[in-house]
């Protein structure tokens, strides 16, 4: 039972970080219609630069805020430099240009920086707190679970009670009515792919001191955790996100706790396939429009 | 320059139009000149001139293929003519890009009910009110569900729930939410009860006589385009072939018979 419970408190806190990096590919998809197969290298990107800025000033906090910063002018580059130029007439043009993109970013940072895999300090102590003799989270677990539930209750508020996430979603759903209204949809779009950056940033800085270390490659993994998360959830669906993001988190936890570390990945790809039978749009996946 | 259309490019970023209250008009002279637009080199508009008053409604007539979507477009500055002018209340709108045009009182009911279908009612409206003073976008809300009660009783619903009808309402609702100085119109009757035609048609007449509002009225329901009209302008291929009172045109049976088909 007590490994349950701490089998169960670790899975959210990592749930809540795949919930994250989910919600961020949610976000490019409804903001452009694309798959941001690069997500995962822009995120270790804006890592390196946290970790160099960390080294440089001795606090892990400005290291954090300069890779945020620094995926949020990313996802800026990225967006108003390649992916606006992508054809919209077929997705696999945005795909394709995103893998070139993961291609070009890995290898400058392999090049810059070499392979090796560097230990990145957190800010908290890692080993878990017990409570009436039972381990259940480690204070750094709980900050990531913590910092994850705000975002994304920030990220709620934006998009449900703010005029700009007003005009994000319509520029997103509907760019050229949103034009005729006088929302500049292309400025929509440009903040959509620098917040999803940066989340998905976020999302690799809180799991990178943990559990993936830092190399060039350190998010393929989350990436491709992520990327089932949301598609198990939706797509289209920020909910989907989160919802998913804690039950593949949790699915994992109990699955490497059990069963061995090995059978994870297996058992979040057998979820994968289930939904996707049963419900190929995703969980959450949108309504049906009335036609009468 | 070609004659081949082409996507128009962002412009210069424009001053907003003056705030709702101010010393101005609320509706403003349209004037088309010369206008020619093509696609990929196929001319499908040839030296269109057109006037539209301030206050006025004008009826866009024409069969399909007749150039009255091209003519819009290109208005909303989706579509960039090969040569000729737009005016709209004293500025060419020429190197205006489609937001600014928007930004300066031009609001587009485009054809197809195009409400924003994962918005709900509330947010769509409340995306019209988005460009007015934050203190008067509750009173717009309330004004365009005064206009429209079935709104107002489906304030919480999805734009992807909502009946044709509802949705045609709603878009226009939320084009007269921006307190427009021209309000384009492309189909707004296609597919709709005879019913909903004239409610809505009825608030277009309302909107023009008491709040002085410039209507452009693309429709192919002559009829009741005309009925409200001041004036109707007959395009067919591309050519404007009748510029008159409303009247004078609904009681001309040859050009009905040779130009709109009954």
């Amino acid at each position: 039972m007590d490994r349950l419970l701490f089998l169960l408190a670790t899975g959210l806190a990592r749930g809540a970080v795949f919930a994250l990096f989910a919600l961020s590919l949610v976000l490019i998809w409804r903001a452009a219609r694309i798959v941001n197969f690069a997500q995962g290298a822009m995120a270790v990107t804006a890592a390196y630069v946290a970790f160099a800025v960390t080294a440089l000033t001795g606090s892990y906090w400005v290291g954090l805020a300069s890779g945020l910063a620094a995926a949020a002018l990313l996802g800026l580059a990225v967006e108003r430099g390649v992916m606006r130029f992508a054809s919209h007439a077929s997705p696999l043009s945005g795909v394709i240009i995103a893998i070139g993109l993961v291609m070009v970013l890995q290898s400058l940072l392999g090049m810059l920086a070499g392979q090796t895999v560097r230990p990145m300090a957190a800010p908290f102590d890692e080993s878990p707190i017990v409570v009436g003799g039972v381990p259940i989270l480690s204070p750094y677990d709980a900050f990531v679970l913590v910092v994850a539930l705000a975002v994304m209750a920030g990220l709620a508020l934006l998009f449900g009670r703010t005029s700009l996430g007003l005009q994000l979603r319509a520029a997103a759903f509907a760019p050229e009515v949103s034009r005729l209204l006088g929302v500049r949809a292309a400025r929509m779009t440009t903040i959509g792919w620098m917040l999803s950056a940066a989340v998905a940033a976020l999302a690799a800085l809180l799991l990178i001191p943990t559990e993936l270390g830092l190399n060039p490659h350190s998010t393929d993994v989350l990436f491709v955790y992520a990327f089932a998360v949301a598609v198990v959830g939706g797509l289209d669906s920020p909910a989907g996100a989160l919802v998913g993001g804690l039950v593949v988190g949790v699915a994992m936890s109990l699955v490497t706790g059990y069963l061995g570390a090995t059978v994870a990945p297996i058992a979040v790809l057998v979820l994968l396939v289930g939904v996707l039978l049963v419900r190929p749009g995703g969980i959450f996946s949108a309504r049906e429009a009335r036609t009468a | 320059m070609s004659a081949a259309a082409q996507v128009a490019e962002p412009g210069p970023e424009p001053a907003d139009r003056p705030a709702p209250g101010a010393a101005e008009p609320a509706g403003a002279r349209l004037e088309l000149s010369d206008l020619h637009v093509g696609y990929g080199g196929a001319p499908v508009l040839h030296g269109v001139d057109l006037v539209v008053e301030p206050g006025g409604i004008l009826a866009l007539l024409g069969a399909n293929g007749a150039g009255k979507t091209t003519l819009l477009r290109t208005l909303a500055g989706f579509v960039r003519p090969s040569s000729g002018g737009i005016r709209f209340g004293g500025l060419d709108l020429a190197a205006r890009s489609v937001e600014d045009r928007a930004r300066l009182g031009i609001a587009q009911v485009p054809e197809g009910r195009s409400v924003v279908a994962e918005l709900t009612v509330e947010e769509n409206l409340r995306l019209g009110a988005l460009r007015l003073p934050r203190r008067e976008r509750a009173a717009a809300l309330a004004g365009a569900y005064e206009r429209f009660d079935a709104l107002a009783r489906r304030r919480s619903s999805f734009g992807h729930q909502l009946s044709g009808g509802e949705r045609q309402q709603l878009a226009l609702a939320r084009a007269l939410v921006t307190r427009p100085r021209l309000l384009v119109l492309d189909e707004p009757s296609l597919g709709l009860a005879p019913k909903i035609v004239a409610q809505l048609f009825g608030v277009l007449r309302d909107a023009a006589e008491q709040d002085g509002l410039t209507v452009l009225l693309a429709e192919q329901n002559v009829t009741s385009a005309l009925s409200i009209a001041d004036r109707g302008v007959v395009l067919h291929l591309g050519r404007v072939v009748a510029d008159r009172p409303a009247a004078e045109l609904a009681a001309d049976p040859d050009l009905r018979h040779a130009y709109l088909g009954f």
